[in-house]
C-alpha cells in the first residue's frame, strides 16, 4: 500500500500556500494602494 | 477589519486541520489517505458556496445599478476560484493513492474544472471590460450560469458512473460517517466558509479603495 504521509502533506501544503498567501497578498496590496493614496491626497 | 480576526480565523484553521489529522480515527476502508477529506470536502463546500454568494450578488448587480455589487462579484470569484483549484489539487493528490492516478475525465471532476474555468472566465471577462452597465450586466450573467453548474456537480455522482464516491455526509438517510469524523469535518466546513468570508470582505475592501484611487487620479489628470 502506498505510503499515506507524502499525499496527506502534499494537499494541506498547497492548502496552507493557496489561503494564507491570498490574505497575505491582499495585505501587501491594501498597503501598496494606501501608500499611493497617500502620495495623492493632501 | 482588524488583521488579529484574519490570524484567529488562520489559526482556527490550522486548528481544526490538526484535529482531522490527529484527532479522528482512521478509515476502515481508505486508510490514512482519507484524511485530505478534511481539507478537500471544505474547500468543495467553499467554492459551491462562494457560487451562491455570486449568484445573489449577480441578482442585485442586475436589479440594482450599484458598483458595490460587481466589486462583491470580483472578490467571490476570486475566492471561488482559489477553493475550486484546491478542491480540483487536493482531490487529485487523493485520487493516485485511492485510484492510482491524479486525474481521470469523470463527471465529478470534469464538472468541478469546468467551475475553475467559468470562474476564471468571469474574472477574465471583468478585467476586459471598463467599468459600467454593460459589464454589470455581462458579469451577472456569468455568475448566474457558474451557479447553474453547482447542482450538475452535486449530483454527478448519481447521474452517472463515477469513480468519485457517492455523498457521504449529506445523503438521504443520514451520513455514514462515525460520530468523531462527522464533527471534525463540519468544524472545517465552517471554519473554511468563516475564511472565504472574510478574504471576501477584505478584498472588497481593497477593491473600493482602488475606485477612489482611480478616481482621485483621473481628478487629477484634468
Amino acid at each position: 500500500m502506498t505510503d499515506p504521509v507524502p499525499f496527506i502533506t502534499a494537499a494541506y501544503l498547497i492548502g496552507m500556500l493557496l489561503i494564507v498567501g491570498f490574505a497575505t497578498w491582499i495585505q501587501w496590496h491594501r498597503q501598496k494602494i494606501k501608500r499611493t493614496l497617500s502620495l495623492i491626497q493632501p | 477589519m482588524k488583521n488579529y480576526l484574519i490570524f484567529a480565523v488562520l489559526g482556527a484553521m490550522l486548528a481544526s486541520w490538526g484535529w482531522g489529522i490527529w484527532g479522528t480515527p482512521t478509515d476502515i476502508h481508505m486508510g490514512e489517505v482519507y484524511r485530505i477529506i478534511y481539507l478537500h470536502v471544505p474547500c468543495a463546500m467553499t467554492a459551491f458556496f462562494s457560487s451562491f454568494l455570486l449568484f445573489i450578488t449577480s441578482i442585485l448587480a442586475l436589479w440594482r445599478k450599484d458598483d458595490v455589487f460587481q466589486q462583491y462579484g470580483k472578490a467571490i470569484a476570486e475566492v471561488g476560484i482559489i477553493f475550486t483549484l484546491l478542491t480540483l489539487f487536493t482531490g487529485s493528490i487523493w485520487g493516485y493513492p485511492t485510484w492510482g492516478t491524479y486525474w481521470t475525465w469523470d463527471a465529478r471532476l470534469t464538472t468541478t474544472l469546468i467551475l475553475a474555468i467559468l470562474y476564471a472566465g468571469y474574472l477574465l471577462l471583468y478585467a476586459s471590460m471598463s467599468r459600467g452597465p454593460q459589464r454589470a450586466k455581462v458579469c451577472a450573467v456569468l455568475g448566474i450560469i457558474i451557479f447553474a453548474d453547482v447542482p450538475i456537480i452535486y449530483k454527478s455522482v448519481t447521474w452517472w458512473r463515477t469513480l468519485h464516491q457517492p455523498p457521504t455526509l449529506m445523503r438521504p438517510g443520514g451520513s455514514s460517517m462515525s460520530g468523531d469524523m462527522k464533527s471534525a469535518l463540519v468544524t472545517n466546513i465552517i471554519v473554511m466558509l468563516l475564511i472565504a468570508l472574510i478574504l471576501i470582505w477584505e478584498r472588497v475592501r481593497n477593491l473600493q479603495l482602488e475606485q477612489k484611487l482611480e478616481e482621485l487620479s483621473y481628478r487629477a489628470m484634468r
